[in-house]
This record gives structure tokens, C-alpha cells and sequence, in this order.
């Protein structure tokens, strides 16, 4: 492509992608798969989407021994902090389509008497070292077709184990949503491969938002077609319990689940996922006609014993919490969105290098009556994503949602990337919350507790932001009882990260 | 291990040919015999632990090498995603690794 066919591309991609607002509209037609040469051309113009370049093989295994730092990190936080997303989405001339394509890379930031060091790797699964060998993608992924080059032997093939990681039983667990978990290893995130729970269990998913409770048991769902697995995985890192069951919307997303003192609680948003088959273009995502938001909520014990609710048609990715009253009312916080415009057009449009829309989820609140089925919806108007509350009161009542958010503080600001944090307060309804700029996005933020202190504002907040005048990635300490006095602490990093998803802290 | 199907009734369970062949070449011809109707599904599995079936997984996925005619789907091989037209027409099969 010469200058002048770039510019006409350019001049092309804006119009269509600002009439993006609210619904669908027509993104830059793409060769397909997309090329590396049309991202670099357009992001010159679009600094806020650098880190959607993503790493190479060679710059995605990094290390700093000590970031610069502003502030005061305090000496009473020690531990680290585990981040992970998609980051390699060029191979030779190709580019990926779709932000949930890339690689997987998890970052490891260590925090000890107040230095902070940052290691970065690429999850080295089964589809990464097949695709460094051949020089190419050879898979199927999430959003991008790939007309299928290589025979599957399963969901396994294609798990670039890019959405979430945590620290359990000593082992780093990098996660994706319809694969196995791959075990790293905390020393240097040299991974050690998938994990087999059992040997009828290989390559049965594990999905990517696990639960920890307060005593270290860790629940996870799994989906495959018609099938819906649950696993219970105590402290030490044993495998408890599996259950097999059937989900009520066979081959739909299962992204997410609350937990409670007994029961599981699923949000099961009436979007279908069939990433194996190949398609035309970039994959389409949509609601389904005439199917509802189901929640479904099982029984810990017994999942057999089961309840679903059904809500009027939304997306949802996230939930914040869920707890149980006395009364026998199961009270569930999650984000939603009216379509699945973020699947097809924002998560698109950033790998693009254009800007396209603000996101449009919400926070709201549902209240389950398990007696009487009946159900009862809050809506809150704001827009966010990536809920979290203190690890303390997963499952228990908690009274304040944190979330990356967005509001019509930057005007012109069309894009599905987040520029603030916020605290609700979800009994009162308040919002605090701190804008971190118009040039900055926001990635998810944690809740940590103060060591020794049982107060739920009792809490430092850390989360990065990419910030485009400094072309650097930044770790931020907030205090969560100032959340509106901004960072605290902050330490930078010498390069550009790619953004990624979720991540969890693990105490020294 | 390779299986043809005639029908949806009995995939996976009937074949109406079976074949057992060592594994040698990376491309491998040969013919099976037998085969009537109009369509055919054929299932293809590397036994790597020799008892003679395809090894699941709890929720059915193959643990072993496989491959299908048609258009495999990633949750294992299916009459539906395996059935092509039998038209004397050389069918391929490629197995997963």
C-alpha cells in the first residue's frame, strides 16, 4: 500500500467509525487477515493505541530490576501483582482483527520495601510454539479467521491463555476462557505447561474469572458446547470436586461467575461463541433474537439443584459480587450492555488503529428471589468496566464497587478505552472517583486491604494506565478512602505494554 | 484407526468400514470398501494408547491425534460437521497433532 492509498484509507476509516455511537456501523474494509502495515499507518495519528501494537516474540519477555518511582510506595506492601492479556498479534505481514486474539503475556510486578521491579513473558503454550516454529498463525482465533490452516484437536489448539492470572498454591494459573489453565512459574514466569487436574479432565476448560474465597478454595466454571463444568480446587492446590451439568443456552458465553456462601451465580448473556468455524472477515458477535439475559444460580454442593432467571436481553461480561440475604435472596452486581457493540466494532476498531466508540456498559444490580423466581433491576447510569471489590467480601455482602470508568469529562473522546476509576457505593448510590486524563487509558484496578485493618475503604487500589504523552505503561497506588487525590505512588516502566485484562495480587 | 459412517443414527457407534493401519507417512492413500448411500462421514484417530476406541475427555473431546471429514468442529468429531457427499471423489482427512 503507497502513501496516497493509506491516506484514502484513513479519510475512509473516520467518518464511518464516528457515526459508530450507539450502534453498528461499517469499519474499515480489512484483507483478511489484516495487515501489520495498515495498523502502523493509521496509529501515527492515534497515540492513545500504541500498546495495540502488541510485543514480538523477542520484546515479550522482559525485565526490570527497579522502575523509577514518584510517591511513597508503602514498605507494608509487599507482594505480587499479576496482570495478563493478549499481546502478540502480528506474525510476519499478518495482524489479528480482534483485541481477544492476541498471545497471552503475563506481567509479574514485585513489590518489596517500597522498590517495585517488573518481569513480562509471553505464556508459552502449545499454539505460541507452534506459530514461532512455522513463522506464521496458524490457528483459528477468537475474532479473526484464519480458515482454518491446521487441523484442532480441540478448544486446546487455539488457547492463547490471554485473560486473567493469579497466584494459587504456588503456581501462576494463566488463564483463558474455553481452554486449560497453564501454570507459570513465579520465580520467572517460565511456563510449565497445561495444567491436568485429572487424566479424564484434559483439555476440559477452565475458564478465566476463577473465585477465591476467604479460606483459599478457588471455584471455576468450564463450557463446551451443551456441557457446563464446575470445579472446586482447595488451598493446596488439589482438585476437590468437578460436576458436570448442562447449560440452559447451550453454546453461549460463559465468561463469569459470582460466588456465594452456597451457590454459584452465572450470568449467561444470549451471545453465541463459534470461533472454530471459519469465516469470512472478522467474526460477528450478536445478541441473539428473542433470547433473554439468563442468571443462573446453582448449588455448590449439588449442582443439579439449579434456578434460572430470566432478565430482558443484555451483555455481560463481568460481575462485581454476589451475596445471600436471610430472606432468601441471592443480590448480584455485574456490567451490562444493551448489544454486543464492543465485541464487534470497539474491539475491532482499536486494532485498526482507529478510535471508534465509547464503551456503553453500566453498573447494575439484580436481586434474586429464589422462592418466588421474582426479580428485581437496578440500573446506574455510568460507564465502566472491570468491576472489583475487596477480596475479603467475595460471596459477602460489600458495599463498594470499584471499576475502571468513563464519563463526558473529554469530550471528542470516542473511544472504547476507560479514562478514570471509580468507587459506588452500592447501597447509597454515590460515585467517587478519579479522572486520570484525557490522554491516559485505564486498565483494570484491585482492591488491596491495609495489613492489620478490617474496613472496607481500608484499602490501597492498584492498577497500570497507559499513558500516551509519556508513551510509557505506569503502576498506580490510589488510597481507597482518597480515591479522588489520584495516585499515592507510581512506578514507570521503561517501555510500552501491551493493555491487557485482569489480574490478582498475592502477598509477600 | 479410520471409521466410515453412513448415518447419523449410527456414528460413532456402527461404522460400516473400519480400517486399523500403522502410522507411517505424513500423507497416507488408501481405499475403503463397502461404502454405499450417498453420504459418508469418516473418522480418523491415532491410538496412541492401543485399546482400540478414541480417548475422551469428560466432556467428550478427544485426547488422542484426530480428524474428520467435513468440517471439523473443535469439540471432537459429529455427523453433522463429518458428512460429505460419496461420489467416488478422493476424501481428505486430516489429523489433528
Amino acid at each position: 500500500m503507497n502513501r496516497r492509498h493509506l491516506l484514502q484509507a484513513l479519510t475512509q476509516a473516520l467518518p464511518s467509525v464516528g457515526a459508530a455511537i450507539g450502534g453498528a456501523a461499517a469499519l474499515p474494509s480489512q484483507a483478511r487477515p489484516a495487515l501489520a502495515a495498515d495498523f502502523a499507518a493509521r496509529v501515527a495519528s492515534q497515540p492513545l493505541l500504541t500498546p495495540f501494537k502488541g510485543v514480538t516474540d523477542a520484546t515479550g519477555d522482559c525485565f526490570t530490576a527497579q522502575l523509577p518511582t514518584r510517591g511513597r510506595w508503602p514498605a507494608a506492601l509487599a507482594g505480587r501483582f499479576y496482570r495478563n492479556g493478549p499481546a502478540l498479534y502480528e506474525r510476519g505481514t499478518e495482524r489479528y482483527q480482534h483485541w481477544f486474539d492476541g498471545d497471552g503475556m503475563v506481567q509479574q510486578f514485585t513489590l518489596a520495601g517500597g522498590k517495585v521491579s517488573h518481569r513480562g513473558r509471553l505464556v508459552r503454550t502449545a499454539k505460541l510454539a507452534a506459530e514461532q516454529q512455522a513463522g506464521r498463525f496458524l490457528f483459528e482465533a477468537f475474532g479473526t479467521s484464519m480458515a482454518q490452516r491446521t487441523p484442532i484437536s480441540g478448544p486446546d489448539s487455539l488457547n492463547p491463555a490471554n485473560t486473567n492470572a493469579l497466584e494459587h498454591a504456588g503456581r501462576i494459573l494463566a488463564l483463558w476462557e474455553g481452554g486449560s489453565a497453564y501454570s507459570l512459574a513465579p520465580a520467572d514466569l517460565s511456563t510449565q505447561g497445561p495444567v491436568v487436574w485429572r487424566d479424564d479432565l484434559r483439555g476440559v476448560p477452565f475458564s478465566a474469572h476463577p473465585k477465591v474465597d476467604a479460606a483459599g478454595h478457588l471455584w471455576n466454571i468450564g463450557s463446551a458446547g451443551r456441557h457446563l463444568v464446575v470445579w472446586h480446587i482447595d488451598p493446596q492446590g488439589q482438585l476437590v470436586d468437578v460436576q458436570l451439568g448442562e447449560s440452559p443456552f447451550p453454546g453461549g458465553m460463559v465468561h463469569d461467575m459470582a460466588v456465594t456462601e452456597r451457590h454459584l451465580v452465572l450470568p449467561l448473556p444470549p451471545v453465541k461463541l463459534r470461533f472454530d468455524v471459519p469465516t469470512d472477515g472478522p467474526r460477528q458477535f450478536a445478541l441473539e433474537p428473542g433470547q433473554p439475559l439468563r442468571i443462573l444460580v446453582m448449588d455448590k454442593a449439588d449442582i443439579k439443584k439449579r434456578q434460572v432467571f430470566e432478565l430482558p436481553p443484555q451483555m455481560v461480561f463481568h460481575v462485581g459480587n454476589a451475596h445471600e440475604t436471610r430472606d432468601g435472596q441471592i443480590v448480584l452486581s455485574f456490567i451490562g450492555a444493551a448489544d454486543a457493540g464492543f465485541l464487534n466494532i470497539g474491539a475491532v476498531a482499536v486494532m485498526q488503529g482507529v478510535a471508534g466508540a465509547p464503551g456503553a456498559s453500566t453498573t447494575q444490580q439484580v436481586t434474586l428471589d429464589l422462592a418466588s423466581g421474582r426479580v428485581q433491576m437496578t440500573a446506574f447510569d455510568d460507564q465502566v468496566e472491570f468491576p472489583r471489590i475487596d477480596p475479603r467480601r467475595i460471596g459477602l455482602p460489600a458495599r463498594w464497587l470499584l471499576s475502571g470508568a468513563g464519563w463526558n469529562k473529554h469530550l471528542g473522546r470516542k473511544i472504547a478505552l476507560l479514562h478514570g476509576v471509580q468507587l459506588r457505593d452500592m447501597q447509597g448510590g454515590r460515585v467517587r472517583r478519579y479522572d486520570y486524563g484525557d490522554q491516559l487509558v485505564v486498565e483494570e484496578h484491585i482492591v488491596l486491604p491495609k495489613p492489620g485493618q478490617t474496613g472496607e475503604l481500608d484499602a490501597w487500589l492498584l492498577g497500570t494506565t497507559f499513558d500516551a504523552r509519556r508513551q510509557a505503561t505506569v503502576l498506580n497506588l490510589l488510597d481507597a478512602a482518597h480515591i479522588e487525590d489520584g495516585p499515592i505512588a507510581q512506578a514507570q516502566l521503561p517501555y510500552v505494554l501491551p493493555l491487557g485484562f485482569h489480574g490478582n495480587f498475592t502477598a509477600a | 484407526m479410520l471409521a466410515a459412517y453412513s448415518d447419523a443414527a449410527s456414528y460413532g457407534k456402527k461404522p460400516v468400514a473400519a480400517l486399523r493401519l500403522a502410522a507411517a507417512d505424513a500423507v497416507m492413500r488408501f481405499q475403503v470398501c463397502g461404502l454405499v448411500g450417498d453420504t459418508v462421514a469418516l473418522q480418523l484417530f491415532q491410538d496412541l494408547d492401543s485399546d482400540g476406541k478414541m480417548a475422551t475427555n469428560l466432556v467428550g473431546m478427544p485426547t488422542e491425534p484426530w480428524g474428520a471429514s467435513g468440517s471439523p468442529g473443535m469439540m471432537g468429531p459429529s455427523w453433522d460437521t463429518g458428512q460429505v457427499a460419496l461420489d467416488g471423489k478422493t476424501i481428505v482427512v486430516r489429523l489433528s497433532q
